[in-house]
């Protein structure tokens, strides 16, 4: 205790509060940018930080990340199938799904799901603006893909009646087995949901 | 089969090996037999054997606990799998964080159940005929849970569905959330209640005739049957979907101003009875103890007759409470007539057991350490 500058103390208290980082990284973090890094990565570190506070907002149409207050890079792509919203819980869902290249539309970015445990309700989620979007007009299909764990199948089901009286298409992600994966192995849960959601071969 | 302890209960760190056949753990009270009993039940279960907060069981001060065994994968002549089970706190969450690991592999809980079985004999299960419904839900779900992991995951499930739709039954009373909230969460509740009432209703209907022929075996000719109780009110019968779904409805008014959810299977109950008679009321305090020991052999018989592994039984310190005639009629059962393979019994004096059991070791447990008695 106290035997460390101030600066490197409190970097380590600032690292700590990141997810999956427990006070052991934290310091060990806080060594390194202390000990090993030139200053001039630090300050570039720095300078990253401070940008990204000052000048990252949610998009004003799907709430994914974007750069003061402009439509973000999803919603300006002129290519993109205005008449698909694919829902998603965290802006790291939309990079997900990106990366596999198979949707063209336009996202919708909740914030989190329901949970009334932690305090989250509906109003607490950006579920009014996509009702507002769908109710604008333009939107045949809107594509639930939040987790499927409890909360997210809670909240795929709250948004499937609250978009029931919309003239709207309204598809969840299927669920499965793991590519590569053996039936043998998976558990009975995915195997019956596999079932439930199989198609036309 | 080798069992290891680390920063469990009493156990700063142990390892003892335990032999097929009957193994007897000799020692004073608070010795720290029946840690070795729970280490080993917490390993098959994934969590608390006999209720409670699995992160109790954390020797006092550390922030890591495990429990992990070497087993015969396929009986004696089988390979050999390890099984492990850890618990590390995250201090930034504040949580603890289970890992369940086979051969060193990661693995869902649903693929890990069921490798190992125990069929396990505490104390307090000799009041289970006439204590409250908990003890009798938590039998069968300890017993489910080893025979179908698709069960464990229903009763995850549960709770939290429970927990978040009470959440909002708290909030419609209070004027702060609508009726509709209600309903995202009643589709999974529904789903797993379903799944777990049937599950219960199967396992009772199964246990009955086995539970009867084992109290015929100890002594009881009054013939023993086990009938559900379902914690839902629903004379219509149907799906076991329907009848939640309908008990939901019906119940409405009563659960939002109590904020619970006050029908489903965290309202079950079963009631054992003798000759149609609830033994709660009419039986006598041998003929309790018949029926509890029965009960254990019908356990012993569902994990034999689904899918084969034998369970290993644990037995802590119940042949003291028994009378001659029960510890007899257990003795025997422990002898062969269940079927199992491997037993651990705890004492505080060796009852005469080995001379009516062949025992393959007995332990001395002194003050957290374990010594097979005339060796070293």
């Amino acid at each position: 205790m106290g035997l460390l500058p101030a600066p490197v103390e409190r970097l380590a208290e600032e690292f700590a509060r990141f997810p999956g980082i427990g006070p052991k990284t934290a310091q060990r973090l806080a060594f390194h940018a202390a000990s090993r890094v030139p200053p001039a990565v630090l300050d570039g570190l720095a300078a990253a930080i401070t940008a990204t506070a000052a000048t990252v907002t949610p998009c004003p149409v799907c709430f994914f990340l974007s750069d003061e207050g402009q439509l973000c890079a999803v919603c300006r792509q002129p290519t993109r199938d205005r008449q698909l919203i694919c829902v998603v819980e965290e802006p790291g869902d939309v990079l997900a799904i990106e990366r596999t290249g198979e949707f063209r539309g336009l996202y919708h970015v909740l914030g989190a799901a329901l949970s009334p445990l932690d305090g989250v309700g509906p109003n607490d989620l950006h579920c009014q603006e996509l009702l507002d979007r769908v109710a604008a007009g333009g939107v045949k299909e809107v594509i639930l893909a939040t987790d499927s764990d409890l909360e997210g199948e809670a909240t795929a089901t709250y948004l499937l009646r609250r978009l029931e009286g919309l003239d709207v298409q309204v598809t969840r992600l299927a669920h499965g087995l793991p590519m590569g994966g053996e039936l043998a192995y998976a558990d009975e849960r995915t195997v019956a949901r596999a079932f439930s959601g199989r198609r036309q071969a | 089969m080798e069992l290891r302890l680390l920063n469990f209960r009493s156990y700063p760190e142990a390892a003892v090996r335990l032999l097929p056949g009957a193994n007897l753990l000799v020692g004073p009270n608070g010795a720290g037999k029946t840690s070795l009993l729970e280490g080993l039940s917490t390993l098959a279960l994934t969590r608390a054997p006999r209720g409670g907060v699995t992160t109790d069981l954390v020797a006092w001060g550390s922030q890591e606990m495990g429990v992990s065994a070497t087993v015969q994968a396929g009986g004696e002549e089988g390979r050999e799998m390890v099984l492990e089970l850890r618990w590390r706190f995250q201090p930034p969450s504040r949580r603890w964080v289970r890992t369940l690991r086979v051969d060193g592999n990661p693995q869902p809980v649903a693929r890990y159940l069921g490798r190992l079985r125990v069929v396990s004999f505490w104390p307090e299960d000799l009041l289970i005929v006439k204590a409250g419904p908990e003890p009798r839900r938590r039998m069968l779900d300890v017993v489910l849970c080893q025979l179908f992991p698709a069960y464990a995951i229903s009763l995850s499930r549960l709770r939290r569905a429970l927990e978040q739709r009470n959440s909002v039954l708290r909030a419609v009373r209070d004027g702060a959330a609508k009726d509709q909230e209600l309903e995202p969460w009643t589709g999974p509740l529904v789903e797993a209640a379903a799944a777990i009432m049937e599950a219960r209703e199967g396992y009772l209907e199964e246990a009955t005739p086995l539970a009867a022929a084992a109290a015929l075996r100890i002594g009881e000719p009054t013939p023993l049957s086990l009938v559900y109780k379902p914690g839902i009110d629903d004379p219509e019968g149907g799906s076991w979907a329907e009848r939640m779904t309908r008990a939901l409805d019906r119940s409405r008014a009563e659960e939002v101003a109590r904020a619970q959810t006050v029908v489903g299977p965290h309202r079950d109950d079963f009631e054992i009875c003798l000759g149609g008679r609830a033994a709660r009321q009419f039986a006598s305090q041998g003929q309790q103890r018949t029926a509890v020991l029965a009960l254990k052999a019908a356990e012993v018989a569902q994990h034999l007759s689904h899918g084969g592994e034998a369970p290993v039984l644990l037995l802590d310190d119940v042949l003291s409470e028994l009378d001659l005639s029960h510890r007899a009629g257990l003795v025997q059962e422990l002898a062969g007539g269940m079927g199992v393979e491997q037993s651990l019994v705890t004492a505080t004096e060796d009852h005469g057991l080995g001379e009516v059991v062949r025992l393959s070791q007995v332990l001395e447990v002194r003050r957290g350490r374990v010594a097979p008695r005339g060796g070293g």
